[in-house]
């Protein structure tokens, strides 16, 4: 149709107004006006606000600041006697937490998604640790570790075994909260891998048991490629979710003993809330989000290798 | 010339995106306005309605029922100032008084422990309240113990007062002390025997005599393994009474490594790891719930025993080889530089803590003006702990001395924390941790 009959049909004289095209845009954007703007104010905004705060010398107790370059970043480098421990423990940390948690995710999911009766019963059950408040799973958690009294070196004593003083050891301490962790989510990612295998279309399965092949060569050649863009999901998601954990750490050891579970967020924490540092605080923070992004970016790359393409 | 015909959807796309910008202008437009802040009003005139915002850590009803009655009288001299109590959860309280000075919304003034004063007081946030105390008639600042200052006073400043000084006590468990068969701190006391070395036998009794589940000794709030404060709140009174000091913030030495400092703490390692009577890291045996014989802590924590299954008692902290010894924590009232009206705060703060207010807080609250120690009053002022216990925390206060806070308290904690949880095993080298605790933290120990 010609512009000329459009404007006839909607009987705006030309030039004055918008077209209907146009007119279906703005309104478009005015309805998505209220996230974008919460996103702006309510995630942009703040990301922004670091960023600018990690080239400031600022304090939480004032709310001016003078800028200080690159400051924060070089005493990060060159004289903060904890940073590079912290980068290590959570490299330690993340690199514990992810295998365990998609590992354990998959094989629940691999044993609960046949639709059997009673696989809804133990999906709910594993899923439970999911929705269990995360303040409680630490406390509990901890409560258990306890040296002496503890349930667990309890019943370890039964078995003839004497557990170690798990929160209060180094390395123990490390392992403990790695583990607990990982054990907290393990449900949500058999969810997504039972949604997965679920739509792993039956024909190649029955064609591959028909010509002789064993579960474990069923998995491994037929069902990982199909759950493979899944458990690209699960582990980038896990990994970004690794890298953030502070709660855990702070109800479990609060960082200890000696600065062996401190992580970068709580150190983050330490340094804004403690110390009052909200400067040094911040450029800690902009490392970290660098960081997560940088690894993420790796695993997309990574991705075409290893995600065989989707039809 | 065509007539113009709308359609129901035309109509609708043409009405639609208005409808939508005006409710979205709308919103803009509220949110922006948002609240007004209180305390607002120009700087301070009498002629003002004025509104100061206190903040408080305690949200017990008898204690915000006394300080409103406070904010009543004070109205009565300075009729147009209202104050507003905001309590806030103590967990959360410095978080929340800290973001609020961040946020460009300070409170006017409020409570502050006196671990934070030199961190806020480096950071320039508090206000100097000499000339208001100084000018206030009746005020008589010398009634306040001359060391129940040391912590609010730089030079001719003074930061905050300090509204409760609560000493460090020794809570028992009688009930646990009977079944061990063990003397009473206050037999000991009378016969001077209450020392340091007793201490450490009776813990020892009651922990074999009572069993696995049932610990001789427990740390300030349990929290001795997991918080420097907590830490230094158990071993102070020790090293105290050993003669020992931890270090001088003014001139930067730390004293850890010193014979006597070591002999202290060391004590607690013994208890800990070679008689096994003191509850070890990471175990959660609490005396308030009477799981342990005794512990240290302030008689604050009497609240948590109002529905104890067993008798308690207080004592005073055991003597060692440098004699008796005394230590408080106190809180204090601060007003914050950044307030809209420092200058009413102030005297709301001076008027807080005159003589008489004073001896009305010292209900909840262990004093530090001499006239109310010294009062019959203040004798009588806790059903539950009785008249000799009050004479004991009387005796405290005038006697006690504060923790040497440094200005950096959280970095120095952060440095010194990896070296004090080396200190509980059966072999550690207690004067060679300590040495090396000196050395991560001497180039940051600076006052305010």
């Amino acid at each position: 149709m010609t512009i000329a009959y459009q404007r006839a049909v909607t009987g705006r004289r030309a030039g004055r107004s918008l077209s209907l095209r146009r007119r279906e845009e703005l309104t478009g954007y005015l309805f998505i006006s209220p996230q974008v703007l919460g996103f702006l104010v309510i995630v942009l905004g703040p990301i922004v606000a670091v960023v600018v705060y990690s080239l400031q010398n600022r304090t939480l107790l004032a709310p001016e600041a003078t800028f200080a370059g690159l400051e924060n970043y070089r005493h990060m480098v060159e004289s903060d006697p904890y940073f590079r421990r912290m980068l290590l423990t959570t490299a330690i940390f993340c690199a514990g937490l992810v295998p365990i948690n998609v590992g354990l995710g998959l094989c629940t999911a691999l044993l609960l998604s046949s639709n059997r009766r009673g696989d809804a019963v133990f999906q709910a059950i594993f899923f439970l640790p999911v929705v269990t408040s995360a303040v409680a799973w630490a406390v509990v958690w901890r409560y258990a570790f306890q040296g002496e009294l503890g349930p667990i070196n309890q019943f370890l004593a039964v078995l003839g075994v004497t557990g170690p003083n798990w929160l209060q050891e180094p390395t123990w301490a490390l392992v403990v909260v790695t583990v607990t962790r990982a054990l907290k989510t393990v449900g949500l990612k058999m969810v997504i891998f039972i949604a997965a295998i679920q739509g792993i279309p039956k024909e190649p399965l029955e064609a591959a048991r028909l010509d002789g092949a064993n579960s474990w060569h069923v998995f491994r050649h037929i069902m990982l490629p199909f759950l493979a863009p899944a458990t690209f999901l699960v582990v980038v998601i896990t990994m970004i979710g690794s890298m953030q954990v502070f709660d855990h750490i702070l109800l479990m050891t609060a960082g200890g003993p000696s600065n062996a579970t401190m992580v970068l967020p709580y150190y983050i924490f330490h340094q804004a809330f403690r110390a009052f540092d909200t400067g040094y605080a911040s450029a800690l923070a902009v490392v970290l989000c660098v960081l997560t992004l940088g690894l993420t970016t790796l695993q997309w790359a990574v991705r075409r290798r290893v995600v065989p393409d989707e039809q | 010339m065509f007539r113009r015909q709308t359609t129901r959807a035309s109509q609708a796309a043409r009405i639609t995106p208005r409808i939508a910008a005006s409710l979205l202008v709308a919103a803009l437009v509220t949110s922006c306005v948002g609240s007004t802040a209180t305390g607002e009003g120009g700087s301070g005139d009498s002629n003002q309605s004025v509104t100061l915002r206190f903040s408080m850590w305690s949200n017990n009803e008898a204690h915000v029922a006394m300080l409103e009655g406070f904010a009543r009288e004070f109205r009565k001299t300075h009729p147009n100032v209202s104050v507003e109590f905001v309590p806030v959860i103590s967990s959360d309280y410095l978080q929340k008084i800290s973001t609020a000075l961040a946020g460009g919304r300070p409170f006017d003034a409020g409570w502050l422990g006196e671990g934070d004063v030199s961190q806020f007081v480096a950071a320039g946030v508090l206000a100097d309240l000499a000339p208001t105390l100084s000018r206030t008639k009746g005020y008589e600042l010398n009634d306040f113990i001359g060391k129940s200052m040391q912590s609010w006073r730089r030079g001719d400043k003074i930061y905050g007062v300090p509204f409760s000084t609560s000493p460090f006590l020794v809570y028992y468990n009688k009930d646990l002390f009977a079944q061990a068969g063990v003397a009473t701190p206050e037999e000991l006391t009378a016969r001077g025997e209450w020392t340091w070395e007793n201490f450490r036998a009776i813990a020892r009794t009651i922990r074999e005599k009572a069993g696995p589940s049932v610990y001789g000794f427990q740390g300030h709030d349990g929290a001795l393994y997991d918080n420097v404060t907590s830490f230094w709140n158990t071993v102070v009174p020790a090293i105290r009474a050993y003669g020992g000091s931890i270090w001088d913030p003014s001139t930067g030495s730390c004293d850890l490594a010193d014979q006597a400092t070591v002999d202290a703490i060391d004590l607690f390692r013994q208890m800990v790891a070679v008689d096994k009577s003191m509850v070890p890291p990471g175990e959660q045996a609490d005396f308030f719930a009477g799981q342990v014989g005794m512990t240290i802590n302030q008689l604050s924590r009497t609240s948590l025993l109002e529905e104890a299954t067993f008798e308690w008692g207080i004592a005073p902290l055991p003597s060692g080889p440098a004699g008796p010894t005394s230590f408080y924590g106190q809180a204090g009232v601060v007003v914050f530089n950044a307030s809209p009206h420092p200058d009413i705060a102030a005297e709301f703060v001076a008027f807080m803590t005159n003589r008489q207010n004073v001896e009305t807080m010292a209900e909840f609250f262990p004093p530090a003006r001499q006239s109310v120690l010294d009062s019959p009053a203040f004798r009588s002022s806790n059903a539950a702990v009785g008249e000799a216990g009050m004479e004991l925390v009387a005796d405290q206060v005038r006697q006690g001395e504060s923790f040497p806070f440094p200005a950096n308290f959280a970095d120095v904690n952060l440095a010194l924390k990896p070296e004090l949880d080396k200190l509980w095993s059966a072999d550690a080298d207690v004067a060679a941790i300590l040495r090396q605790g000196c050395e991560a933290v001497e180039s940051l120990l600076t006052t305010s």
